[in-house]
């Protein structure tokens, strides 16, 4: 039986716990239940998946997406649903962004653009793992995370537009 | 994809002077400098849940599941949904049939009088219903005989078809010549005079003198000698 160990795992939670969160926040509300339930069915896989970033990544949008179902079920109004939500980001007064305001810009991109990019910037993941995980090719997802960056910061930099696309 | 046209993209540039790709490249360092929200989860419970048999009906195969991108609509709002599309219908079904039976009902000549027996409104306003103004007089009037429809009618529309009568397919029925008002168009049926033209009684062609043995030339020249 080849399984993962505690040691491993713990890395992988400390490494990219974060991102991975950060990355299931976008279907649900409540990121830590999805990315602790594909925490313990890595525990418990066999054999160790090849990439087990990639295979966490995997298992954290389809729980995600799942948990997101429950929780439109569960919350009638769209109102209960946006109470529950945390900030995207830890609120430090050294950053380079307004949490708040990123995570508004962040909210403007096109979903799959967005999931690229969190992917590629917080999960650090390549391309190619990228184009795995949203069943895509390589060339696109490239494409598409070019895009949301000139996306993004056509949105940092004219405010005129800002305000505008927030109405 | 999102490729359209973007209007701002020349005014960022200005904004924004430089090579592209620098400019995306301090972007990404700037995004990675933002720390998403830390993971709160005991890592000891996911240690713990390992030999927890409690935890095997919480973790299913993901592998396995087929779980579509877009969240699916509930089945209440669904079947709500579907309500409302036919009632929308049944009442389309209910409004259409009530116009359609009003509008055969007024087609019907029997169900509406052509004069209304009740005199007029006791307002006095003939605009409700101006039938009534109009034809109540004309009623009363002693022409109400004479505009009667019943003038109009030809008695010969009554009378049975005859046997010399013809109809032919797709044409108008003919009847015999006699039926047809020949007055004026025969000149030979003069109304009111004889057929036979009046003699004056010196007409050479009439019968007795057509009975007569015609003269032979030799004796017509001799009673014109004779006469000379």
């Amino acid at each position: 039986m080849n399984r993962i160990d505690a040691k491993q795992l713990r890395e992988v939670f400390d490494e990219y716990g974060a991102a991975l969160a950060l990355y299931a926040r976008q279907w649900c509300n409540h990121p830590d239940d999805a990315v602790q339930e594909a925490m313990i069915e890595l525990l418990r896989e066999s054999p160790v998946p090849r990439d087990s970033v990639a295979w966490l990544f995997k298992a954290v949008r389809y729980r995600a997406i799942n948990l997101a179902r429950s929780e439109s079920r569960r919350s009638k109004h769209q109102q209960q649903s946006a109470e529950l939500r945390e900030s995207w980001f830890d609120p430090e007064p050294e950053n380079e962004f307004d949490s708040e305001e990123l995570e508004g810009f962040l909210a403007q991109l096109p979903s799959l653009d967005r999931e690229i990019l969190v992917a590629r910037i917080w999960g650090e993941m390549s391309f190619e793992q990228i184009a795995n995980l949203v069943e895509s090719n390589s060339s696109t997802v490239h494409r598409r995370y070019q895009s949301a960056l000139k996306r993004l910061e056509s949105l940092i930099h004219c405010p005129v537009k800002k305000q505008s696309e927030q109405k | 994809m999102n490729q359209s046209y973007d209007p701002f993209e020349s005014m960022d540039s200005e904004f924004n002077p430089g090579d592209p790709s620098e400019r995306m490249s301090e972007l990404e360092s700037r995004l990675k400098r933002m720390r998403p929200r830390p993971l709160q989860v005991d890592f000891d419970s996911i240690i713990d849940s390992k030999e927890d048999p409690s935890a095997e009906t919480l973790v299913k195969n993901i592998n396995k599941s087929t779980i579509p991108d877009i969240p699916r609509m509930d089945r209440s709002r669904f079947f709500s949904g579907l309500s409302r599309i036919a009632a929308s219908w049944l009442f389309g079904a209910i409004v259409g049939g009530s116009a359609v039976y009003m509008a055969t009902q007024k087609e019907d000549p029997q169900s509406v009088p052509i004069v209304s027996k009740e005199g007029p409104s006791p307002n006095g306003s003939s605009r409700l219903s101006p039938s009534i103004s109009d034809v109540q007089p004309l009623a009363d009037s002693p022409f109400a005989e004479a505009t009667s429809l019943e003038q109009f009618l030809d008695p010969r529309d009554e009378t049975p078809l005859q046997a010399g009568s013809l109809i032919r397919p797709g044409r108008k029925m003919i009847s015999k010549r006699s039926d047809f008002p020949m007055q004026g168009t025969d000149l030979l049926r003069v109304p009111n005079q004889n057929r036979e033209l009046p003699s004056t009684g010196n007409d050479p062609f009439d019968a007795e003198s057509l009975q007569q043995i015609p003269k032979s030339r030799e004796e017509l020249m001799q009673e014109l000698l004779r006469g000379t």
